[in-house]
């Protein structure tokens, strides 16, 4: 089932596509990461989803319900962690909570728990009574969150929510997420932070001028690029290395040797690490470290569009 | 000969009206009014003989302006304000007869004995400001000349050039045929030589078999064989031939491309480019009917909107996506409104499941994006 489908979606202010044509579907159970660089369109596409923006074009269904017939239903769905802070800063950290899990329709008894469940969630439980204004730009994010997860949606959508703030936070930050993927949720992420998309992601959509231009695993979407990977290894010294055993592995093309290191180039889908390692200590060389590069999401952007994510 | 009315000309008969007429104010000012009707049948008498002269040339001129100026002596008599105009006439006159500098000074003294008593100053001013005006008209008239002796000169030159090309075209056109020609010739005498001689040779083969049919079977039998096999080679050979010779579709899809940039250049004087990377064999010809089309449309929109000087075309064949690039050094687009072009690319490029992105940050680039069938392309490494 498709927690998340999206047909032709657009949005036009003025003359100018800011989403143009876009499709994708989100399954249950996936961190679905939207990645592009700044103005790619993905906030628009998000505040959209969330019917915060009317669309000028298109289709979206939450569970197969179009959000256009079934607003109420699809606004339960979704917990919404907006870019910019939406929280009182003249509140305590509890109260913010209770608040919004209020506007979600929790009383009594059940909003109190919620509440402190998703505090405890983001880690701030013991900060539960003081002013939101008192705490750090990390807190006030993480508390951001947890006032879109106390009514426990089942898609929840992170729109840019490490932007701008300390490594400590960041990492509490994508930690909470894979919790609240792992407890049950579907997560729809947005960043042009490539390494965040990469390590969180399980499926990715590539964005760029208000389209999708890529859209899949990581592996599949290096592959859309090239077929090689590098195997690098370290050596203490490259005389004694026999070029031509190692080309007569299987998937290697080519091999390149600079001061104490090999760069092997070779079919990403072949499996022939085994295989090079033989060969090394065939011919008596130490291995002082060996790893592979496979290209990134940065160069597949970049071989796509010619332009750099960070291109602001 | 019609009478050659230059602009420096009309304006020295708009001076002479305007000094005429002020003369005619003088003379009804300085308390001569009794002898307006005087005053006005000389000024009349001056106009018409110099307009006369306006529209004849040479000799005929030069006379009536010398009556004009005449005309202009006697009025003197009348009413010494008559002689304002005068040295615009004498200026006339001795540009007709030399071409006037410095020296016409001289001319211009010409009347001064002549003058009557308190006249000399205003002589003196008007024949200042004549000499000033009429000399500035003089050398715009010569410049004015020039330039249009120059424009006759390229327009003829144009003509000539257009002629020329219109030439090199019908050269090119017969060249393309008689290319052809060649080409079908020399295909048709292959054909000939390959398939023509194989069958011939089958044939005789076949009815050497006929023939030995009734009598001797086993021989029949041996040359239909050979009839046989002749004629397998002549189709293999004409097989390979007909497979050497067509074009891949790498050839003409790039060529294509390259020829299209050429065009552009030579018509716009926009430098365009084509370059390539990657395996150009994986391109299929319908991806090369979308890359060219969508190329076409994007240099349409260069020439209409980028002031750009020069544009690249980047064909990129990647693993399981061909990226056609088409990028221009211009002026660039802050907003991107949708037209009829951006939304054809779309379209084409949607038909073979590819997206276009256009981005105008810097310069303004349309890249069309075409999946290629990966499947496909892992058949073919295997």
């Amino acid at each position: 089932m498709h927690v998340l489908e999206i047909r032709r979606l657009t949005k036009k202010f003025g003359d100018v596509h800011a989403v143009d044509q876009l499709s994708l579907s989100v399954r249950e159970g996936e961190i679905f990461g939207l990645l592009g660089p700044n103005g790619a369109g993905k906030s628009t596409t998000i505040l959209m989803i969330a019917s915060l923006l009317p669309m000028t074009d298109g289709e979206i269904r939450i569970f197969g319900r179009n959000i256009a017939e079934h607003p109420k239903f699809a606004k339960q769905q979704i917990g919404l962690v907006p870019q910019d802070l939406a929280i009182y800063e003249e509140m305590t950290a509890y109260e913010n909570v209770a608040f919004f899990a209020g506007l979600y329709g929790l009383r009594g008894k059940e909003l109190r728990s919620r509440a402190e469940e998703a505090l405890a969630f983001v880690g701030l439980e013991d900060k539960r009574n003081r002013y939101a204004k008192t705490f750090s730009g990390g807190m006030k994010r993480r508390l951001n969150i947890a006032c879109a997860i106390a009514h426990r949606p089942k898609l929840i959508i992170l729109d840019e929510p490490t932007v701008g703030i300390d490594p400590h936070s960041r990492q509490s930050i994508l930690s909470a997420v894979r919790r609240l993927n792992e407890a049950g949720s579907t997560v729809l992420y947005t960043s042009h932070y490539m390494e965040e998309v990469e390590s969180l992601c399980t499926r990715i959509a590539v964005m760029d001028h208000g389209k999708v231009i890529a859209e899949g695993t990581l592996p599949q979407l290096t592959s859309v690029v090239t077929d090689r990977r590098e195997i690098v290894v370290t050596l203490r010294e490259t005389d004694r290395v026999k070029e031509d055993a190692l080309l007569d592995i299987p998937g290697v093309r080519t091999v390149v040797r600079d001061d104490h290191r090999l760069l092997i180039e070779t079919d990403a889908e072949v499996n022939n690490l085994n295989a090079v390692i033989r060969a090394l200590t065939a011919s008596g060389v130490e291995i002082a470290d060996i790893g592979t590069r496979r290209p990134n999401l940065e160069t597949v952007f970049l071989s796509l569009t010619g332009r750099s994510l960070r291109d602001d | 000969m019609k009478a050659e009315q230059h602009p420096a000309e009309r304006r020295s008969i708009a001076l002479m009206l305007i000094a005429l007429a002020s003369a005619g104010w003088l003379a009804v000012n300085a308390g001569g009014s009794e002898l307006l009707p005087e005053c006005l049948l000389v000024a009349l008498l001056h106009v018409s003989l110099r307009l006369a002269a306006g529209l004849t040339a040479g000799w005929p001129r030069l006379l009536l302006l010398m009556l004009a100026a005449a005309v202009l002596g006697a009025g003197i008599a009348v009413h010494p304000a008559f002689v304002l105009p005068l040295p615009i006439i004498v200026y006339e006159i001795a540009s007709r007869i030399y071409r006037p500098g410095w020296s016409i000074l001289v001319a211009l003294a010409v009347p001064l004995p002549a003058l009557p008593d308190g006249w000399l100053l205003p002589y003196g001013i008007a024949a200042a400001a004549s000499f000033a005006c009429l000399r500035a008209f003089d050398t715009d008239g010569r410049r004015i000349r020039t330039l249009q002796d120059e424009m006759e000169q390229l327009r003829d030159k144009l003509r000539r050039t257009l002629a020329k090309l219109d030439e090199m075209e019908g050269y090119v056109r017969q060249s393309e045929y008689v290319m052809k020609l060649e080409e079908r010739s020399r295909i048709s005498q292959r054909l000939h030589d390959e398939i023509g001689q194989s069958l011939t040779g089958a044939l005789m083969q076949m009815e050497a078999a006929r023939r030995l049919l009734g009598t001797d079977r086993a021989k029949a039998e041996q040359l239909l064989q050979q009839a046989i096999r002749i004629a397998k080679e002549g189709i293999d050979r004409i097989r390979l031939t007909l497979k050497q010779w067509k074009p891949l579709p790498e050839q003409l899809g790039m060529h294509r491309l390259k020829r299209l940039a050429a065009e552009f250049e030579a018509q716009h004087s926009i430098r365009a480019s084509v370059t390539h990377e990657g395996d150009l064999d994986r391109i299929l010809p319908i991806h090369w009917k979308i890359i060219h089309d969508n190329a076409a449309e994007a240099l349409t929109n260069v020439l209409k909107y980028a002031a750009a000087s020069r544009v690249d075309i980047h064909v990129q064949v990647m693993r399981a996506m061909i990226r056609s690039v088409v990028a221009d050094d211009g002026q660039g687009a802050v907003r991107i409104v949708k037209g009829l072009g951006l939304a054809g690319m779309e379209e084409r490029a949607a038909a073979a499941g590819g997206t276009v992105i256009v981005d105008g940050s810097r310069g303004f680039s349309v890249t069309t994006l075409l999946p290629l069938d990966v499947h496909e392309a892992g058949r073919r490494n295997s």
